[in-house]
This record gives structure tokens, sequence and C-alpha cells, in this order.
């Protein structure tokens, strides 16, 4: 009966051991900082490279169920410029009037939650962009989709910044999600360390997307 | 089942009068092939439990349950992922974290050179049976994580060094290897492993 106690003690403290040294994971709110891109790889490589022009609405889109946390609009009025400066500096020309039709159009959207399963039926949203209906003459009946229907699982910020083309083929007409670069991460700390924590995803964004380029 | 559980009922009843062994070890595992492309660091958190019965003067069977985790920080880091629900790939960069939990339920055979009361005993073994297995990858707050049962083969060799009448030292390396599972998404199992630990004997001289 003693050695049976002894022996239990001793299997629990092997135990006990194990899970204290369990190796850890993250340990700060920037170790979950992520940076996600995907794009349309049935597209030739010339594709990119004759995209030159693009247009992009002045407001950021907050898509959130259930937080009523947004940042100032300090926040969206720096991550707008700095987005379509890092288009600029791949070398597409930002045009703000309605005279040109671009080439693509950016979208930016903040989808704030916990967990958040979403599909591109978000687009039903449309009328939020202002202008929207100007570019390329947008009729109402063009809907944008992916190849696949798309699910993504989200939990607390990511800011979406997605390159939208039109596609036109005999039978349809659509506005195809050709790229998107996630900037995925905790939402907190100060506005400031918020906004160089998006830059510094958006960068990495364009780094890793060496096709982006003209 | 109630025959199984019957001749093992029988089994250790008549074997009640041999000696037996529980030993609890500490185990460092270095991994191969293509373990180690996916951690290439040793993994210094194992342990496992084992019971051995003598059913001859040199011979023991037993079984033996354990739990190695490797571990590797790789830092900033970029990968392609599938996400569920659709067929894009993604391409991720974040810090990544990557974690290999496995736990092996074997049963052993073993031939002991000596017979019991040796000063120091040399052992040779082999162990055949199962471990679960699980790759976990973590990047912010995404985890894709796989796991799978594989078929395990490890032999060993070793010597333990009787301290008392109760209580050995044991220390021991042996060659672990299980087949791949998940289409390869659970490689082979592949390691070096040593053990250090402490056995505690019931022998009947």
């Amino acid at each position: 009966m003693k050695r049976l106690l002894f022996y239990s003690l001793a299997s629990l403290l092997m135990g006990l051991c194990i899970y204290s040294c369990y190796p850890d994971g993250p340990d700060s709110t920037t170790d979950y900082d992520v940076a996600i891109t995907t794009y349309d790889r049935s597209l030739p490589d010339t594709f990119w490279t004759s995209l030159n022009t693009f247009a992009m609405p002045d407001s950021i889109v907050y898509v959130s169920s259930s937080s009523s946390y947004t940042p100032s609009a300090v926040y969206d009025s720096t991550i707008l410029l700095y987005v379509s400066q890092k288009f600029e500096d791949v070398g597409f020309y930002q045009v703000s009037d309605n005279l040109v039709n671009p080439d693509f159009v950016v979208t930016l959207t903040m989808n704030i939650d916990t967990y958040y399963n979403w599909n591109y039926d978000w687009y039903d949203y449309w009328g939020w962009y202002p202008g929207w209906s100007s570019w390329w003459n947008f009729n109402g009946s063009w809907t944008p989709y992916w190849n696949s229907g798309i699910v993504y699982a989200y939990r607390n910020g990511s800011l979406i910044v997605d390159m939208l083309t039109p596609v036109t083929s005999a039978d349809t007409t659509a506005l195809s999600v050709v790229w998107s670069g996630i900037a995925d991460g905790v939402l907190v700390g100060s506005e400031s360390s918020l906004v160089s924590r998006t830059e510094s995803m958006i960068e990495q964004c364009f780094e890793q997307s060496p096709y982006l380029t003209k | 089942m109630k025959k199984i559980i019957f001749l093992l009922a029988f089994m250790l009843t008549t074997f009640m009068g041999q000696a037996q062994m529980i030993g609890i070890n500490y185990q460092m595992s270095i991994p191969f092939g293509k373990m180690h492309d996916y951690i290439s660091k040793g993994s210094f958190r194992g342990a496992n439990v084992e019971y051995h019965q003598f059913i001859d003067k040199h011979i023991s069977v037993g079984g033996s349950i354990g739990w190695n985790v490797f571990y590797k920080d790789m830092g900033r880091y970029t990968e392609n992922f599938g996400l569920s629900g659709n067929d894009n790939i993604y391409t991720f960069t974040g810090k990544q974290y990557r974690y290999i939990n496995t736990v092996p339920i074997m049963l052993n055979g073993r031939y002991h050179l000596y017979e019991n009361g040796a000063k120091y005993q040399p052992y040779a073994g082999l162990s055949v049976g199962t471990r679960w297995t699980e790759y976990e990858t973590e990047i912010g707050q995404y985890t894709a994580s796989t796991s799978r049962w594989q078929f395990a083969v490890s032999p060993e060799i070793g010597i333990y060094v009787p301290i008392n009448q109760i209580i050995a030292a044991n220390i021991g390396i042996s060659y672990n290897f299980a087949t791949r599972a998940a289409n390869g998404r659970i490689p082979a199992y592949n390691t070096l492993m040593f053990n250090i630990g402490v056995l505690f004997l019931n022998v009947q001289n």
C-alpha cells in the first residue's frame, strides 16, 4: 500500500513537472499581428503589369456585429493615405475624378469581431461606398465574386484591402476580387501604435506580393 | 474481449511470482527526416511510465505510455496555407510557433543479459504499438492542427544499475519510428531518444 502511494505521488509530481515546462506561445499583443495575402492564381503574370489606374473610396467600411469599438477618423485618414501611397509606390496612378474608368478599385474594410464567419455576400452593402456607381457605370447588376465562395474566420480586428477589377465576358459582367491584403491583429493599445502596426502589416502584404509590379 | 481479459489475468497471476519493474523516465529526443524539417530543435520535454513483468529469468514483457513535446519558435515567418471553406491559397506572415505532441502507447519485450541480482543489468528490447501525434502551427490567432494515430516501432538498448533492493537507475537509448499518416500531413516519426530514469523493483530472489 505504501508503495502504491509512493508511485501515485511520483506520477503526480512528474505530471506537474511536464505541465509546468510546456512551451510558451505568444506573449505580447504584437506577437499576434499577421499579414495575410491571397490573389487570383488563374490570372497570367501580364495581368498585373497591364493595370495602370485605380480609384479608392475616401472611407473605411466598418463591419461589426457585436463590437461598438471603432478607431477615430484620424486612423481612417492615415491608413487610407498609406494604402493609396503603397499602390502608387508600385507604379499605379490614383484617379480621383469620375472622368476615367479606373483599371481597378481598392476598398478598405475593417472587420471587428471576436468570431465571424464571413463570405463575400457582404458586398450587398455596396451602397456604403459614396460615388461607387459612377465607376465603370456600375448599374447594380454586377456582382463581385471570388472564384469560389470564401469563408473567413476572423477574430478581433482585420483590415482588408481588396483589389477589384471588372470582368466582362459574353454572359457575365462582374467585379472580381483579384487581390486581398489583410492586416490581422488584436485591437488593443494606443491609436498611434494601432496605426503603426497596421502600416507595417500592410507593408508586409505588399512585400509578400512580388507579382504586384509595373 | 472477455477472452483477452481472462488471458491477461491468467498471465498476471501466473507470473505474479516472478519479478516486476515499474519505471519512470525523463526523455530527450532528436528528430530526423521530415520531423526535423518541421521542427529542427531537439525535445527536452518528455517522459514515460513503463511496466515490465518477467516471464523468464532473462525475458520481460510489459508496456509503456509516454508524452513528448517538440517546440520551435520560428520567429517572423512566411508560409502558405489553405483555409477551410475555400480553395484559395493564403500567404501568412507573422510570428509562428510550431509544436509536435506525441503520446506513444507501446507493448514491450526485453531481453536482460544477466539474471536478477546482478550488479548492473544491460538489456535490449523492442516496443510495438501506436502513438497519437499532433502537429500544430500557430500564427497570430490562427492555428493549423492535424492529429493522427501512427503505427509505431521502437528498438532500444540500455542498462540499469540497482542501487538497493527496490530502486535502480536506468539509462537507455531508443530509435523511434512510426508510419506517416493523413497523406503525409503527419510525416513518418523518426527520433533518437535518450532515457534517464528510475526503476522500482519487485524482485523475489
